[in-house]
């Protein structure tokens, strides 16, 4: 069959047209002029002459994909591809994107942990640097009815902004609610290829560790001020060299022989009187037959001056008791006086033996902390703070505006232009949450970087926990922008923290401790690594309870004060930690510890627990003391009633008829 | 794949290819071979011509010849380049730039890519005219005496040359050669 010219050749064209479409598209000689033999130009037309030649017309339709190739500058199929690619990709990130990833991400995580894996609400953004999802939760293959972990929604929003310059910065990345070991509300799918493995056994849990620190901080001497029982117990050691008890005894001893003797008497006495009372009142009753009765009046008056003699030796021995209670008296009184000087002299010894500290170093409760935990941990995980040096360094290094490492290139030089503040690491907001058993805590950190200059910021962070009931709800910064070069002045604050029902003290003799506090602390880190620095803590509404001498000192003290301020000194050399710490609750303390504080508080104790043991000597010497008083009274009634029985006998004598 | 890029070559400069796509294949190919690698400028540039209508052998070759050559002008480069990056009526603009996401990466502030940016825009124009009138002349002067050279045919006769023009389905421009 005889080769046939393509409809692509026209009947006729407009001469320019045809120049431009067909004629200027050919660039060969041979292939122009073989064009222009087909055609044939009349007027402002190109009139196309059917070649009868096959060859011609063979060669004529090779010319057409040159023809067609060689009109534009673009490349329109390529560009069309990208379109294709382009709109592909928007309906795919559109549409498929986040269900894909979804599920890819479910996916890996079976692959990884073996045990069925939920995502919820993932949303994905690969060019605004965002991934978010509402909840994931990753079964425990062991045990289907838990969770191996569990978290609530998590965000990473990377500003692409920043990113795109070569710099790693975020806005926000959050992960809330995590948890582990969590009851799942569906009992978990097995997956296939889930193999058991032994679970390692885990180390020394954090808690043993804090009780052992905190056990060893709390050691609080128990010497610092005697109570009543260690004086009790030192009176009764020391009961031979005490004189009060010796002194009481005596005395009672003097008065209870001298009521005695002179109880005797007065019972003599008394007998005595009535003897006498029965002879007056014979006397008195005999009367003479006549006034003319010598005989009988001489033997009657004979009589009476017998009685008279034997009322004046009974009178004389009357006088002789009273005389004897008077002294009795004096003794008493004398003897209570001697007893008051040997207690006080006593008190004295008894404070002697308790010389108060005078002083009072909180430090000193420290150090066992430090010697024990502080300095072996520094030692052992000390250089790990060298982590944030070495991120900080990095910024340093770039703060003058190093061009980004993709940029760098072998030829030329690089010029260097100011880096408009932003540093090469900067995490806005980093946000998360944790449960322990019941137990929620949150972590809030804003602006996490690496050149706190630059960023014009300090990192500040906000903390809420409630770790082995230590309940703490701090706000604070970490402020490095007046060291930006040197770490020199490193500053961290905490505001409105709280610590509460320290449960973990309670080896330590506290049971309870609270406090709200703030801590503001400044480091300077040296060129060796080493640092120094010093910390202000500030503890206000402190409470606290504890069974140990010392601590109810130190629980008075505080208690009462509004606030107690706290300055640690610490540093860190070649791995030895030091710690030094100063307290307005020293001052209080010492003085609390004083010796005329201590004094006064063994004064009051000695003095009860002496009168308890002069309570004894105390009885015997009151009871002397009323004996005393009432054999007073018995020898004033006696003394009236010898008084009487004279004036009668006087009287009768008077009466008589003759004179003596 | 060089192999490929040589007969491509050859064929678009004796074929009915635009001079004009050959031309913008080579100005851009020196472009590319002056401009140092391995940042955004040289990549972005790369991509254009992925959509342009040109020799893509074409200028893959002359970016192979002329590479070794630029260290050559790079003193030029680097004193243009300087000239330019450290103007100080420029220099808050360059600032803006190297602060601008993604600019930092185009190499703009090297003295060697930024030189030779200037330079090859300078350049680029009368090279692609002069390459353009070259092939033009070529093609009007010389190519019927070289495709008819008994070298060239004995090359095109080559086993290998014709295997491999048939495996990239290029073998139909070399048979519109003529003689």
């Amino acid at each position: 069959m005889a080769a046939k010219l393509k409809k692509f050749f026209k009947k006729s064209w407009p001469a320019k047209k045809f120049e431009k479409k067909l004629l200027g598209k050919v660039f060969l000689k041979d292939d122009r002029e073989l064009l222009l033999s087909a055609y044939e130009k009349k007027e402002n037309q190109y009139i196309l002459i059917e070649p009868d030649n096959a060859d011609t017309v063979k060669k004529l339709n090779k010319l057409i994909p040159g023809i067609k190739k060689n009109s534009g500058a673009l490349g329109i199929g390529k560009i069309a591809s990208l379109a294709v690619v382009v709109i592909s990709f928007t309906v795919f990130t559109v549409f498929f994107q986040n269900p894909l990833a979804e599920k890819a991400m479910e996916k890996g995580l079976e692959k990884i942990f073996r045990a069925e894996s939920e995502v919820t609400g993932l949303r994905l953004s690969l060019f605004g640097g965002f991934i978010r999802y509402k909840s994931m939760q990753v079964a425990d293959r062991d045990n289907p009815d838990r969770n191996l972990f569990q978290t609530g929604e998590a965000v990473i929003d990377l500003d692409m902004s920043e990113v795109l310059k070569g710099k790693f910065a975020a806005n926000e990345i959050k992960l809330e609610d995590f948890a582990i070991g969590e009851k799942r509300a569906v009992r978990a799918k097995a997956i296939k290829g889930a193999v058991k493995k032994e679970k390692p056994a885990s180390g020394a849990a954090s808690s043993d560790v804090i009780k052992e620190a905190a056990s060893a901080i709390t050691k609080l001497p128990d010497n610092l001020i005697p109570d009543r029982e260690t004086v009790k117990k030192v009176i009764i050691e020391k009961a031979d060299q005490l004189s009060a008890p010796k002194e009481a005894e005596k005395i009672a001893s003097e008065l209870k022989s001298g009521a005695e003797n002179i109880k005797a008497g007065v019972e003599k006495t008394e007998s005595d009187i009535k003897n006498l009372e029965k002879d007056v009142n014979e006397i008195m009753a005999s009367k003479l037959s006549s006034k003319l009765d010598l005989a009988g009046a001489r033997k009657l008056a004979d009589r009476i001056k017998s009685a008279s003699k034997r009322i004046s030796s009974i009178t004389n021995t009357v006088e002789s008791s009273q005389k004897e209670i008077e002294k009795l008296r004096k003794t008493a009184a004398d003897g209570k006086k001697n007893i008051e000087k040997a207690v006080s002299n006593d008190i004295e010894y008894i404070i002697s033996l308790f010389p108060g500290k005078g002083s009072f170093s909180v430090s000193s409760l420290a150090q066992p902390l430090v010697k024990e935990k502080l300095d072996p941990f520094m030692q052992k995980y000390g250089k790990a703070y060298e982590i944030i040096i070495k991120i900080k360094e990095s910024g340093d290094k770039k703060k003058d505006g190093a061009a980004p490492a993709a940029a760098e290139t072998r030829r030329g030089r690089d010029v260097r232009y100011a880096v408009y503040g932003s540093p090469s690491l900067h995490i806005r907001k980093v946000s998360g949450s944790f449960f322990t058993g019941e137990n929620r805590h949150s972590l809030e950190i804003k602006d996490i970087t690496n050149n706190q200059e630059l960023a014009g910021k300090p990192l500040v962070f906000l903390i809420k926990s409630s770790l082995d009931n230590i309940k703490t709800e701090a706000d604070g910064f970490f402020d490095t922008r007046k060291s930006a070069a040197d770490f020199s002045g490193i500053t961290v604050a905490v505001t409105g923290g709280k610590i509460s029902n320290l449960s973990f003290l309670a080896p330590a003799g506290i049971d309870k401790l609270s406090a709200d506090m703030d801590i503001s602390a400044s480091t300077a880190i040296s060129a060796d690594k080493d640092f120094t620095g010093s910390a202000g803590i500030s503890l206000e509404k402190f409470r606290m309870n504890t069974t140990s001498q010392t601590g109810r000192i130190i629980s008075g003290i505080i208690e009462k004060e509004n606030k107690i301020d706290f300055e640690a000194k610490y540093s860190l050399s070649k791995g030895d930690f030091s710690l030094k710490i100063k307290s307005s609750l020293d001052n209080l303390i010492a003085k609390a510890v004083s010796p005329e504080k201590i004094a006064a508080e063994v004064k009051s104790f000695a003095a009860d627990e002496l009168a308890e043991v002069l309570k004894e000597k105390a009885g015997i010497q009151a009871e002397a003391d009323a004996q005393i008083a009432e054999l007073g009274k018995k020898i004033g009634t006696l003394e009236k009633s010898i008084k009487d029985q004279k004036k009668e006998l006087d009287s009768k004598l008077k009466s008589l008829p003759i004179k003596f | 794949m060089i192999l490929k890029w040589i007969i491509n070559s050859f064929a678009a400069l004796n074929a009915n290819n635009r001079p004009g796509e050959i031309a913008s294949a080579i100005a851009l190919g020196i472009t590319l071979a002056m401009i140092p690698a391995g940042n955004l400028t040289w990549v972005l540039l790369l991509a254009l011509t992925f959509f342009l209508k040109i020799n893509f052998g074409v200028e893959m070759i002359v970016i192979a010849l002329f590479k070794p050559m630029a260290s050559l002008a790079d003193p030029l480069f680097d004193a243009v380049g300087y000239k330019i990056l450290t103007a100080g009526t420029l220099e808050s603009f360059y600032t803006k730039l190297y602060n601008t996401p993604l600019v930092p990466y185009t190499g703009f502030n090297n003295t060697a890519v930024a030189g030779s940016i200037i330079v090859m825009g300078v350049l680029f124009v009368p090279l692609w005219i002069a390459c353009r009138k070259l092939i033009a002349l070529y093609r009007a002067k010389l190519r019927d005496r070289f495709l008819s050279s008994s070298i060239v045919k004995k090359i095109a006769a080559l086993p290998i040359v014709s295997k491999a023009a048939m495996l990239f389905s290029k073998a139909n421009k070399l048979r519109n050669f003529r003689g």
